[in-house]
């Protein structure tokens, strides 16, 4: 089940889980993804983030800057509040029901680091939730989850759009969970519109929180281990 | 040998365990009323806990993950969120109740009022919490709940009428001055406290705690088939010698002295003297559990270190939950609050919020990721899913009818 | 702003209109309503002491719980005393209400002495006690099946 190095979900099989350190003490969860965006376009996870900057803004995904604004003004004093912990993709050694990190847990979550140059850092969370419009216009779809390809560094590949809420996805439209197969039969009706696009035919505009694409949302294609 | 011994051991303290100041007061409240009309409901509110406490003691065996975990995971930090706001609401009332139990029990032998009791009992609950060791704090308060067992002892004691009491449960046999809303609203509340969210809270993360394995399975099961079925029959028969003794006279309880009352007019003295060791192990034991499930179930939606099986320098988030917690369900009791009233309120608002707990794990229980092998079977699914059904229903009828009757007048 | 502010010195006054220092005065069938759970309660408490009292004197009940449980009884006797003589009746119920309100009374009465002999451990009068205890039980039971 060491799933980094398979194809995975990054909402469904990484977000929200339990970092444990090389000892199994518990770090925390992973509360938001960062992702690196190079020049070309590709998009790299490449870290893990941690703490009350990082989900606080989740709380309220179309609001998330005056979340962050609120977490801020709690403690005004505080530099960096709005900074989330980070740890390194690299210091990630396996993925199951947990993320498993090569290190103990002392010092391992560092203040996330800034972009090199040339490059942008966004948030999983961003993207997640954005609009969606196709070649006619906009869609009532919107983002829920994206695809990441295995590899020394996650690399995103495709983008899951659906009209159901993002609660009710629960891998039901995805892996091998079919029972019980009547609720699994309800929740794929809630999620029959869910449809996957590759990210070469979408351009992303994380400022205004939209997906254009150049195609409509193909048909889902099914996870394998 | 020492395996059976483990074995017989897990049943004894799940027995003992069971039944908790809401069981205690709801099924005296409800064979005091309405006799043994409800005994179905118990029935099946003590098979949903075992087909769900199996469900989430599996997912914490095989996959290290306990309820929060897989609320947090499955249904967003959101949803989460929301779900952790209410979960906690209710376990702490829970809590609160457990804590007024424990000085009611103490003041009916000491004669202390108990609201001077109460800073007492809170002490020592959080001073087991953050000294005792897990095992230690489990097996004794479990095997000493066993004292419950004068209720089955007074029950035969007192001999009633098998056949009829078995009519009353089958013919949902209402008493003629009660309403059926108000019947409705009592089989809520039992349903409640059969099914409290707080027992798979403390069960899965406890089994964390104990470090199971996939090969603990079979002990988990034999803990959860025999002991939890045995301890509802107790919960039966606090109904059963209400309904024997109470019933008849038109005394509907209202104080922990009464829901004992039976077993003084059966036993005597000695019955009395074991039943009040037995109200004092399960009020107490449920005050631990409820509170470590307030500190387990809030580290596990953030992903702090949580659990006993650490030092409690290395989990001090979890501990100063805890410490919170104790003592703002002090300060909650010192307003006068009557704990029985908290008791009742906590087992309703217990049986709103059981979907948000139950929904979460069936799903997680089906999926290969976190299970392998050991996903749901046909039998597991077919009941999980009634009951999500039967507690969507009751969830739903909670609120509405303790509106309509008024909480039961 | 200045309207969120006459608002806000507004609603508090809208939400305690009706919650005068007033006695609430229902009309008959509420008041029915809330003399039943009274009569109820006090059937329920009556019958408690009378049987806590018997098992006194059969030596079955341990130390301080019997007193426990009636200074609970005569506790919740006294709620259920209040919850009927702080509301008016209507006048066309009248004699009604004051047959209600003397038996409650007398219930209530009859459970503290009830508490205080067990207190001062005045075992001789328990059997007086308890035989008004039970005559009580009955007219309260009957009281409340009237209503």
């Amino acid at each position: 089940m060491a799933r980094l190095h398979g194809h995975l979900d990054a909402a469904l099989h990484l977000l929200d889980r339990q970092v444990v350190d090389t000892d199994g003490a518990l770090v925390g969860k992973v509360d938001d993804l960062e992702l690196t965006e190079y020049a070309d376009g590709r998009l790299e996870v490449t870290g893990l983030l941690l703490g009350a900057a990082a989900l606080v803004p989740r709380m309220a995904p179309r609001h998330d800057d005056h979340a962050l604004a609120w977490w801020h003004r709690l403690a005004p004093q505080w530099r960096d509040r709005e900074r989330p912990g980070w740890i390194s993709i690299e210091d990630v050694k396996q993925l199951d029901s947990e993320v498993t990190l090569r290190k103990r847990r002392s010092g391992v979550v560092i203040p996330q680091p800034e972009a090199a140059e040339g490059l942008v850092l966004r948030r999983a969370s961003t993207l997640l939730e954005s609009e969606v419009t196709g070649p006619d216009g906009p869609l009532r779809e919107r983002v829920r989850d994206f695809r990441l390809e295995p590899g020394e560094h996650p690399t995103v590949h495709a983008i899951i759009v659906s009209r159901g809420r993002p609660g009710t996805l629960m891998g039901y439209d995805r892996n091998r969970v079919t029972r019980p197969v009547l609720l699994a039969k309800t929740l794929r009706h809630f999620n029959r519109h869910t449809g996957e696009l590759s990210l070469d035919d979408v351009t992303i505009d994380w400022d205004g929180r939209r997906v254009e694409a150049r195609t409509r949302p193909g048909p889902l294609t099914r996870l394998h281990d | 040998m020492k395996k059976y011994l483990a074995v017989a051991l897990g049943i004894l303290t799940a027995i003992g365990g069971f039944v908790d100041i809401g069981d205690l007061v709801t099924n005296a409240v409800v064979g005091s009323r309405f006799g043994m009309s409800m005994g179905l409901v118990v029935v099946v509110g003590v098979l949903g806990i075992c087909v769900y406490a199996e469900m989430s003691g599996r997912v914490a065996a095989v996959s290290r993950r306990a309820t929060f975990d897989l609320v947090r995971e499955r249904l967003g930090p959101r949803l989460g969120m929301l779900n952790l706001t209410a979960s906690m609401l209710v376990t702490f009332l829970t809590f609160i109740a457990e804590i007024g139990g424990v000085a009611l029990s103490l003041e009916l032998v000491s004669s202390v009022s108990y609201l001077l009791l109460v800073p007492f009992v809170a002490f020592v609950v959080w001073l087991v919490l953050w000294r005792a060791k897990f095992s230690h704090m489990e097996n004794v308060l479990g095997l000493l709940g066993l004292c419950l067992i004068v209720f089955s002892v007074a029950l035969w004691q007192l001999g009633p009428d098998w056949g009829d009491y078995v009519s009353q449960a089958a013919r949902f046999a209402k008493p003629g001055g009660e309403k059926w809303t108000t019947w409705a609203y009592y089989a809520v509340a039992l349903f409640g406290a059969a099914m409290t969210p707080y027992e798979v809270f403390f069960f899965s993360s406890g089994g964390v705690e104990e470090k199971w394995t996939p090969e603990d399975l079979g002990v988990m099961r034999a803990n959860v088939f025999i002991g939890f079925p045995l301890g509802g029959l107790l919960s039966l028969s606090i109904a059963g010698v209400a309904t024997a003794v109470l019933l008849p006279q038109g005394i509907g309880v209202d104080s922990l002295g009464q829901v004992g009352l039976p077993v003084a007019v059966a036993l005597g003295k000695i019955g009395l003297a074991i039943l009040i060791v037995g109200f004092v192990a399960a009020t107490f034991g449920a005050a631990c559990e409820t509170g470590l499930s307030v500190g387990y179930s809030i580290a596990q939606y953030f992903g702090w270190q949580w659990g006993k099986y650490v030092t409690t320098r290395e989990a001090t988030r979890f501990h100063a939950m805890i410490l919170v917690s104790t003592l703002a369900a002090v300060a909650v009791l010192l307003t006068a609050v009557d704990p029985i009233l908290v008791t009742e309120a906590s087992v309703v608002f217990s049986a709103v919020a059981l979907p948000l707990t139950y929904f979460p794990i069936l799903v997680v229980a089906n999926d290969p990721d976190y299970l392998g092998e050991y996903v749901n079977g046909r039998l597991a699914n077919g009941l999980g899913l009634v009951y999500l059904v039967l507690l969507t229903v009751v969830a739903v009828a909670a609120l509405p009818l303790m509106v309509i009757t008024g909480m039961g007048a | 702003m200045g309207r969120s502010v006459a608002g806000l010195l507004v609603a508090p006054l809208l939400l305690t209109t009706g919650c005068g220092l007033v006695p609430a005065r229902p009309d008959a069938a509420a008041w029915r309503d809330t003399a039943s759970t009274a009569l109820d309660d006090a059937v329920a408490l009556v019958g408690t002491a009378s049987m806590v009292l018997r098992e006194e004197e059969r030596q079955h009940v341990l130390g301080g719980y019997g007193v426990a449980t009636l200074v609970h009884a005569e506790d919740a006797m006294g709620k259920a005393v209040d919850s009927v003589d702080t509301l008016q009746p209507p006048a066309s119920i009248e004699k009604e209400a004051s047959h209600v309100s003397d038996l409650l009374a007398e219930a209530d009465d009859a459970v503290q002495t009830a508490r205080e002999a067990l207190v001062s451990g005045d075992q001789a009068s328990y059997p007086r006690l308890r035989h008004h205890l039970d005559a009580l039980h009955d007219q309260l039971q009957k009281a409340g099946g009237t209503l």
